[in-house]
């Protein structure tokens, strides 16, 4: 069991998410970054899917009433155990009685708490995350509140505290904090509802990450995109990525909670493998978009893949 | 039968357009890829007339997904067959008032064009459970409400433009409330949790 002793502003279980539910509605869900998800689980050995704590942007504290294999990937975080400075994307062990402090996420908006075994909530809908606007799965189907218990699965036995990510796994995130990340966007369904000359512009422009920002969608605003010619159109199913332009010009990018279906125009589809470089862009961060072929993101997303594999392979796991 | 309208959407997703009318040919195909199961298949949904097929790139050929989505004009694979759902509604809602003033009836009206139509289920979405249905009478068509409310109750039975639905949920919502109604939309614990799916007969009986 793992309690929360002190529950940071926004945290839930999630793991890599529903298939297969949208005919009913539901949207996949799932952590907003699945790669460092997935990059935690393979390093403690665990299936790459399996639940985690999905833990945004301010500090908190769990402690752990069994011992426990743990590791925090995702944001750069400033964390200790039992009082005593740990590095992210290691494993960790954790005895009985421990405390793990995320003091705070120096860079980046998620850090995932995997835990070896993951966090055995019950599935609800073929999955382990909370989905809030309709209160289920996870725990409670709600957000994480101080004095929860966690329950721990069982773990594979792969798990050596000490293990690390490579450095070239260390996280999706930019380097130099003055960065603005460009985000790979394939063009939409709808991308001609922008002229040439617009689209030049919006390239060319910084975006910043609105304070409204949630699991359901990342609202990008400073587009100022001039809609004059805005279409009436009729829904369709929408996806994951689906770059929604507004009427009033605000961009709104699906995350993985959104709706299934959606009438706004696509302008742009963030590239499978730049979501999570989004997802952890903070409240008033600047981002731009970046046009890419679709090769050119299959590629990128194929050497994601290699190296969860590669770590996968040191921890006796296979990856999925 | 018209070709479908192959449109690429991002890299993990294929929407395939059916065009008026397509809405049983895009519920074939959808069948058609359930059963096939091809690698790296994720899920599959349809939405008015449009079949979207989920998919891993990493997995998944694009084309062989394409070419099975064609395949139902060749099988004997049919859309499951659509039951009627009948919806005991009480026609009390804020907005029924409004509504009725709007298009020139009286409340009674609105609940009795409302209840005249076997109304078919062409999408769900929005939030799990939400059946956007079709098609209303002419007489009830409104624009949204100028002013979307933050909080519409579970149950509320609505309107706006052609169709009709009834909020699953407790959520923001535009639509015009005209009554309400006990059956559960949406229950993650029951099999399917949705009530309602595309394709699927629906009319609401006043009490």
């Amino acid at each position: 069991m793992i309690e929360v002793t002190r529950a940071p502003a926004f945290a839930l279980v999630q793991d890599g998410g529903r298939s297969a539910r949208r005919s009913e509605g539901v949207p996949p869900g799932g952590a907003l970054d699945p790669f460092s998800l997935r990059l935690g689980n393979v390093l403690l050995g665990n299936d790459p899917g399996a639940a985690a704590v999905e833990w945004a942007l301010t500090g908190g504290s769990l402690r752990f009433r069994s011992d426990a294999h743990v590791a925090l990937t995702g944001a750069q975080v400033r964390a200790r155990l039992d009082g005593a400075r740990v590095p992210g994307g290691q494993v960790l062990a954790a005895g009985a009685g421990s405390e793990l402090e995320v003091e705070r996420l120096e860079r980046g908006r998620l850090t995932y708490v995997c835990v070896a075994g993951g966090i055995d909530v019950p599935e609800v809908l073929g999955g382990r995350g909370s989905y809030l606007p309709a209160g289920f799965g996870g725990h409670g189907g709600r957000l994480l509140r101080r004095g929860d218990m966690l329950p721990i699965g069982v773990p594979s036995g792969l798990a050596r505290a000490g293990a690390r990510l490579p450095p070239e796994a260390r996280g999706v995130l930019p380097l130099g904090a003055a960065l603005i990340p460009s985000i790979d966007v394939l063009p939409g369904p709808e991308s001609g509802v922008l002229p040439q000359l617009e689209w030049d512009r919006l390239l060319g422009r910084k975006l910043t990450v609105d304070a409204l920002s949630d699991r359901m969608g990342f609202r990008l605003s400073g587009a100022d995109l001039d809609v004059r010619h805005y279409p009436d159109r009729r829904s369709e199913p929408a996806c994951v990525g689906a770059v929604q332009l507004t009427p009033d010009g605000t961009l709104i990018v699906l995350m993985q909670d959104g709706p299934t279906v959606g009438g706004y125009p696509r302008i742009a589809v963030v590239a499978t493998v730049a979501l999570p470089l989004l997802a952890q862009r903070r409240p008033n961060e600047r981002v731009a978009l970046k046009l890419v072929r679709p090769a050119e993101a299959l590629a990128a997303l194929r050497e994601q893949r290699a190296l969860l594999r590669r770590v996968a392979g040191r921890t006796g796991r296979l990856a999925g | 039968m018209n070709e479908p309208e192959f449109v690429e959407l991002g890299d993990s997703s294929l929407l395939v357009r059916f065009g008026p009318g397509g809405e049983d040919r895009a519920l074939a195909a959808a069948e058609v890829l359930r059963h096939a199961e091809p690698p790296g298949l994720e899920d599959v949904a349809v939405a008015y007339h449009t079949l979207a097929v989920y998919f891993d790139p990493v997995l998944a050929p694009l084309d062989r997904l394409a070419e099975l989505a064609l395949e139902e004009s060749l099988s004997e694979a049919r859309a499951p067959a659509a039951p009627l759902r009948t919806i005991a509604v009480r026609y009390d809602g804020e907005d029924l008032n409004e509504v009725a003033r709007a298009c020139g009836l009286v409340p009674g009206d609105v609940a009795e064009l409302h209840a005249s139509v076997e109304y078919r289920v062409r999408a769900v979405g929005f939030v799990p459970g939400f059946a956007y249905l079709g098609e209303l009478d002419e007489r009830l068509r409104l624009p949204r409400r100028a002013a979307p409310r933050a909080r519409v109750p579970a149950g509320a039975v609505a309107i706006a433009g052609a169709q009709t639905a009834v909020y699953p949920l407790v959520t923001p919502g535009g639509w015009h409330l005209i009554g309400r109604t006990d059956t559960v939309m949406f229950d993650p614990g029951r099999r399917p949790a949705s009530l309602l799916a595309v394709g699927q007969r629906v009319r609401f009986v006043p009490t």
